[in-house]
């Protein structure tokens, strides 16, 4: 096996311990929730000996321990339970909403890949310019602004007062412009933000000098040789940030009424319906946990030079 | 002060934060009305002489809505970050200095932390507890302690074979007093870098759980909260939702440029 192969393996690995805690944590967390989830499930004024039996159908009345394991024996099964409100299982819902917060991600994390790389190298053309001071404060300002506002703003602005695009719902291709834009700003600062260091540090080392000395033009210097190189920062940004797009598709789906996972977990939240709300977030992590791999695997592609080994 | 030299705009952004500070602390003082006093005669008002920022749908004064929501997104978001910089510090010195069984504990619990998307970890955490202050800083802690506790542990390991440490050891120092008197002041000021750069993140963090309705309970105003209030009335009554969006946006807008400042003088490489 080559090298490579052992660094997937070993990442998938590693990757383990780590849902096991985020199960754990999950876990812990709905103990606390308040009022007995017994009572939820039947009714308040229910008998108590059919409170008793559901509550041992459900292993209510074992040990902690056992509980757990019947919790991850049940998400084995890709059983996350029951909400409270519609009583549909909860993994079906989620599955169900999953590829409508995926299409908007996606277009999301295309829009900021392109607006973050190109604000980012437009910046680098003069640097200390004035479009380099605007695009870094236009990047600043994405990083400040918080998206469930720019969504508000974007609706007064474009649906509104212009009446470009629908404010809210699905369909067609005009209705998943304005909240993949506000889905995308953060992403877009960030990545424009390190594409500029990333570029200047680039600049400065010798194949570049030598590149220009050659007498070629500082624009073909920069996309052929500076591009690829100074692209991969950005990448493992692009992973890194996956979680900026489950945060936001929460805030976000909602004010654009999207029917996604982020308005799955808010109604959830909204209803206290706690079968659901925990059953997203511990997908949300679970996604997250994996994309993060996906993304040290094509680093690892992108970028030969780095050690297999993790410290 | 050469920082205040070099960057002409820190006077700018620090007047605008001593403003914001100012206004939020003598919010009783400037605030022409009660920001709770429901008054249904004045429903969705624009902005006037009378209400600057317009009314709310119950009839509120917005500027003091929007002036009281500042003492609640201040307070959470300052005390978040010393709560989250002081466990951070303290765990990740400790994990780093004496290593085995503890920083694998520590190592493990800031993997876990920083593999969950932080908001929907405090989501997790603000929906099970009573709803309040508190919960809000415990999940804004949770998420926040472990960015800090990484960055302790790694500045720890790279200083703790130095020779100013050896010579403390030497001299004959305990292992909690090299660590207390010579370690964690030799990394405080490269933390309290990265924690100016994260005031905004805890601010922004307090106003997306008030917006989710997770926050501090009404009617107490909080930015988050009000423009939560307002999403189905942005047609009718715009004002209501972009004033405290407006507010929100500058204060965390001033403590990230803060941040990058203070950032590019303390160390131009940590980029």
């Amino acid at each position: 096996m080559n090298k490579q192969k052992v660094f997937v393996i070993k990442r998938c690995l590693l990757a383990i311990p780590t849902i096991i805690g985020v199960v754990v944590l999950i876990f812990v967390l709905t103990r606390f929730v308040p009022g007995d989830p017994v009572n939820s499930f039947v009714g308040r004024r229910a008998d108590a000996r059919i409170i008793e039996k559901v509550r041992e159908e459900f292993g209510l009345d074992k040990p902690f321990f056992v509980q757990f394991f019947y919790y991850v024996k049940s998400l084995a099964r890709g059983d996350m339970g029951y909400s409270y409100v519609s009583g549909q299982p909860v993994s079906s819902m989620i599955a169900k909403r999953f590829p409508n917060t995926l299409k908007l991600a996606c277009t999301a994390m295309v829009l900021a890949v392109l607006s973050g790389i190109a604000m980012g190298f437009l910046s680098v053309l003069k640097p200390g310019g004035f479009i380099d001071r605007a695009c870094m404060f236009l990047s600043v300002s994405g990083i400040s602004i918080p998206v469930f506002w720019f969504g508000l703003i974007l609706i007064i602005v474009f649906s509104n007062m212009l009446g470009w695009f629908p404010a809210s719902g699905m369909g067609g291709p005009s209705y998943i412009i304005l909240p993949a834009l506000t889905l995308a700003t953060r992403s877009s600062a960030y990545i424009a933000r390190i594409t500029r260091s990333s570029v200047l540090e680039v600049l400065g080392e010798n194949f570049v000098v030598t590149a220009r000395a050659k007498g070629l033009s500082r624009t073909k210097v920069l996309m052929k040789h500076v591009l690829k190189n100074a692209l991969i920062p950005v990448v493992t940004l692009i992973g890194i940030d996956l979680g900026s797009y489950l945060n936001g598709s929460v805030l976000t789906e909602s004010i654009f009424g999207w029917n996604g996972i982020g308005n799955l977990a808010l109604n959830g939240i909204m209803n206290r319906d706690y079968p659901v709300i925990m059953g997203t977030v511990l997908f949300g992590s679970v996604i997250f946990i994996f994309a993060n791999i996906l993304v040290d695997v094509s680093y690892s592609i992108f970028n030969p030079r780095i050690s297999y080994e993790r410290k | 002060m050469n920082i205040i030299k070099q960057h002409k705009s820190v006077k700018i952004i620090a007047g605008i934060l001593a403003a914001i500070f100012l206004s939020a602390a003598f919010a009783p003082l400037i605030t022409p009305h009660d920001p709770v006093h429901i008054n249904l005669d004045d429903v969705k008002q624009p902005p006037s002489l009378k209400y600057p920022f317009g009314t709310d749908t119950k009839g509120r004064c917005v500027f003091s809505r929007v002036v009281y929501g500042a003492r609640v997104s201040l307070l959470v978001g300052l005390t978040a970050t010393v709560c989250a910089f002081f466990f951070g510090v303290f765990l990740g010195s400790v994990a780093g200095y004496f290593g085995g069984l503890i920083d694998k504990i520590v190592t493990f619990l800031v993997d876990i932390t920083l593999s969950v998307p932080g908001l929907l970890l405090a989501i997790a955490i603000t929906v099970v507890f009573e709803p309040g202050i508190v919960t809000v800083l415990i999940a804004l802690c949770t998420i926040g302690w472990a960015s800090f506790a990484r960055l302790a542990r790694s500045s720890i390991i790279s200083i703790k074979e130095k020779d100013f440490v050896v010579s403390a050891i030497a001299m004959g120092s305990s292992r909690r007093r090299v660590l207390i008197r010579h370690l964690i002041p030799n990394i405080i000021p490269l933390m309290l870098v990265a924690a100016t750069l994260r005031i905004g993140g805890f601010i922004l963090g307090e106003a997306s759980l008030s917006f989710l309705g997770l926050g501090v309970r009404p009617p107490q105003p909080t930015w988050g909260g009000m423009i939560s209030s307002s999403v189905n009335y942005i047609q009718s009554a715009p004002w209501i939702a972009i004033f405290p969006g407006v507010a929100i946006a500058i204060t965390i807008l001033c403590f990230n440029l803060l941040g990058d400042i203070v950032r590019d003088y303390c160390d131009p490489k940590m980029k």
